[in-house]
C-alpha cells in the first residue's frame, strides 16, 4: 500500500511540474502511467487488509466502507477540483496547475495514512475470537 | 517465494480446482460492471440524443453513484446479519433489472430510473464480492483475487468503449444493456456454488436505521455535489456515519485503510478527469492521441460523472 502510494504521489507531482514546466507530453503521459501503476499496486492491497482487519460480524461493514470510501473519495475530489480550477481561471492563474497539485496533496495525505496502516493492519483489530 | 512450504500440502492457487470457477465468476462480475460503466460513456451521447433527454445527461451519470451508496451500505449490513449470499443475489437481480429498464426505456426519465437500479446493485455487488473473497479464499491468495479485480477493469478499459460503439452501431444502443444481462446470469452460474457453501450465517448485530437513513443523506449529497460544492460538507458528515470511526482522522490501523483508500481514489481521480483536458488545453493534442493516454490505465471505481464545469467532459466521449 506505502509503494503504491509512494509511486502515485511521484506520478501526480510528475504531472504538476509537467503541466506547470510545460514540458514535452509524452512526460506528462508517462507520469500519469506512473500514476496508475501505483493504483494497480496500492488498491489491491487495501482489500486485503481490510479482509485482515475484519471478523465474520463486520466483514459487511468493513467492505462497504472501503467501497464508499472510494466512490465518494473519487466524488468529492471531482467537486473539489472543480472548485480550484474556476478560482484559477478567476485569479488568473494556470487552473490545471492547481487542479494537480491538488492532486499531489491527496497523494501525499495518502501516503501518510497508508503508513498508519500498521503492516497490513493485523494489529489493529485482533479483537476477532 | 518461500522455500518452507511443506511438500505434502501444495500452495493453492487462484486457478486449481477449488477455486478456478468461484475467481472466473468473480472476475467476470467484476469485469462485467466495469463494462458497462464505462460503455455507457460511449452510448450515452446517443441514447440523450435518441430519447431527446439531454436535460438528463448528467443525472444518467451522477444517479447511479448517489444510488451506489446505499447499495453498499445496504449489502454490507445485511451480509453482517445473514451472509453475502442472499444480499448478493439480491444485487446481481437488480442489476440485471436495471440493465432491463434501461434497455428498454421508452424515455430519458425511465432510463434514468434503470440507472439507480443498475447502481443500488453494482454498489451492493462490489461489497457482497468483498465479503466472499474474505470467506472463500485464504488470507494467501486474497492479494491475488484482488489484484484480478483491478485487472477486471482494465479489459473493459481497452475494449470496452470500442466494443459498445460496435454494438450501437450494428444492433443499436439498447443491446448494449440487454446484452449484458445473459453475460450477469452466467457469471452468476458461476459464484453460485460458492455462495451455497457460505451459506447464510454470519455473526453481526442488527444494524442501527439511522446508518441507513445517512446513506440516503449521503447519496442525496452527493447528487447536489455539481450544482452546489459545499453540500460536501454534507457528505463528510454523512461519511463520519458509514466508516468506521476515526477514519476521517486516519486513527491508525484499519480506519487508515479505508482513508488510505478513499484519498488513493480522491488523488487519481482528480488527476483522470482532466489528464485529456490539459493535453487538448495546454498541449494541442487531439482527443484521439490524448485519449491513448486514458486507454489501458484502467483503475477500478465508479466512474464520477464527468459533468462540473472545466472537467473533461465530453472530451472522453466519443462524439
Amino acid at each position: 500500500m506505502r509503494w503504491g502510494c509512494t509511486l502515485l504521489l511521484l506520478g501526480t507531482a510528475g504531472l504538476a511540474l509537467a503541466v506547470r514546466a510545460h514540458v514535452h507530453p509524452a512526460l506528462a503521459m508517462a507520469a500519469y502511467v506512473v500514476a496508475g501503476a501505483g493504483m494497480g499496486l496500492g488498491y489491491p492491497r487495501t482489500g486485503v487488509a481490510m479482509l485482515a482487519a475484519s471478523t465474520d460480524g463486520d466483514r459487511g461493514f468493513n467492505s462497504s466502507a472501503l467501497s464508499i470510501a472510494d466512490s465518494l473519495g473519487g466524488a468529492l475530489a471531482l467537486s473539489l477540483a472543480g472548485v480550484v480550477f474556476a478560482l484559477g481561471q478567476d485569479a488568473g492563474v494556470d487552473p490545471f496547475t492547481g487542479v494537480y497539485v491538488l492532486a499531489v496533496a491527496l497523494a501525499a495525505l495518502a501516503v501518510v495514512t497508508a503508513a498508519r496502516t500498521g503492516h497490513g493492519s493485523r494489529t489493529a483489530s485482533s479483537t476477532s475470537p | 517465494m518461500t522455500l518452507t512450504a511443506p511438500a505434502t500440502t501444495p500452495r493453492p492457487r487462484l486457478l486449481s480446482p477449488a477455486y478456478a470457477v468461484t475467481t472466473v465468476g468473480m472476475f467476470a462480475l467484476c469485469a462485467l460492471v466495469a463494462f458497462e460503466a464505462l460503455a455507457v460513456t460511449t452510448v450515452m451521447p446517443t441514447v440523450a440524443d435518441e430519447l431527446d433527454g439531454v436535460g438528463l445527461y448528467a443525472l444518467a451519470f451522477a444517479a447511479p453513484l448517489a444510488s451506489g451508496v446505499v447499495g453498499m451500505v445496504s449489502a454490507g449490513a445485511w451480509s453482517d446479519r445473514r451472509g453475502p449470499a442472499v444480499p448478493l443475489v439480491a444485487s446481481l437481480v437488480l442489476f440485471a433489472v436495471g440493465l432491463v429498464v434501461c434497455g428498454t426505456a421508452p424515455s430519458m426519465e425511465v432510463l434514468v430510473a434503470g440507472r439507480v437500479l443498475q447502481g443500488l446493485g453494482g454498489g451492493a455487488l462490489t461489497v457482497g464480492l468483498y465479503v466472499l473473497v474474505g470467506l472463500v479464499f485464504p488470507a494467501v491468495l486474497q492479494p491475488a483475487v484482488f489484484a484480478s479485480f483491478a485487472a477486471a477493469w482494465v479489459l473493459p478499459s481497452l475494449f470496452g468503449p470500442a466494443l459498445a460503439a460496435w454494438v450501437a452501431h450494428a444492433i443499436g444502443w439498447r443491446w448494449v444493456f440487454l446484452g449484458a444481462v445473459a453475460l450477469a446470469a452466467a457469471a452468476g452460474a458461476l459464484v453460485a456454488p460458492a455462495l451455497r457453501r457460505v451459506g447464510t450465517t454470519a455473526a453481526g448485530e442488527p444494524t442501527p436505521r439511522s446508518r441507513l437513513a445517512w446513506a440516503l443523506v449521503g447519496a442525496a449529497a452527493v447528487l447536489a455535489l455539481d450544482a452546489f460544492p459545499p453540500a460536501a460538507l454534507v457528505v463528510l458528515l454523512a461519511l463520519r456515519q458509514l466508516l468506521p470511526a476515526g477514519a476521517l482522522l486516519a486513527r491508525p490501523g484499519l480506519p487508515s485503510v479505508i482513508g488510505t483508500r478513499g484519498l488513493m481514489s480522491a488523488s487519481f481521480f482528480a488527476a483522470e478527469a482532466y489528464i485529456v483536458f490539459v493535453l487538448e488545453e495546454n498541449w494541442g493534442l487531439s482527443a484521439g492521441i490524448a485519449g491513448l493516454a486514458l486507454t489501458g490505465v484502467g483503475v477500478p471505481g465508479q466512474r464520477p460523472a464527468r459533468s462540473s464545469p472545466g472537467s473533461a467532459s465530453g472530451s472522453r466521449t466519443p462524439r
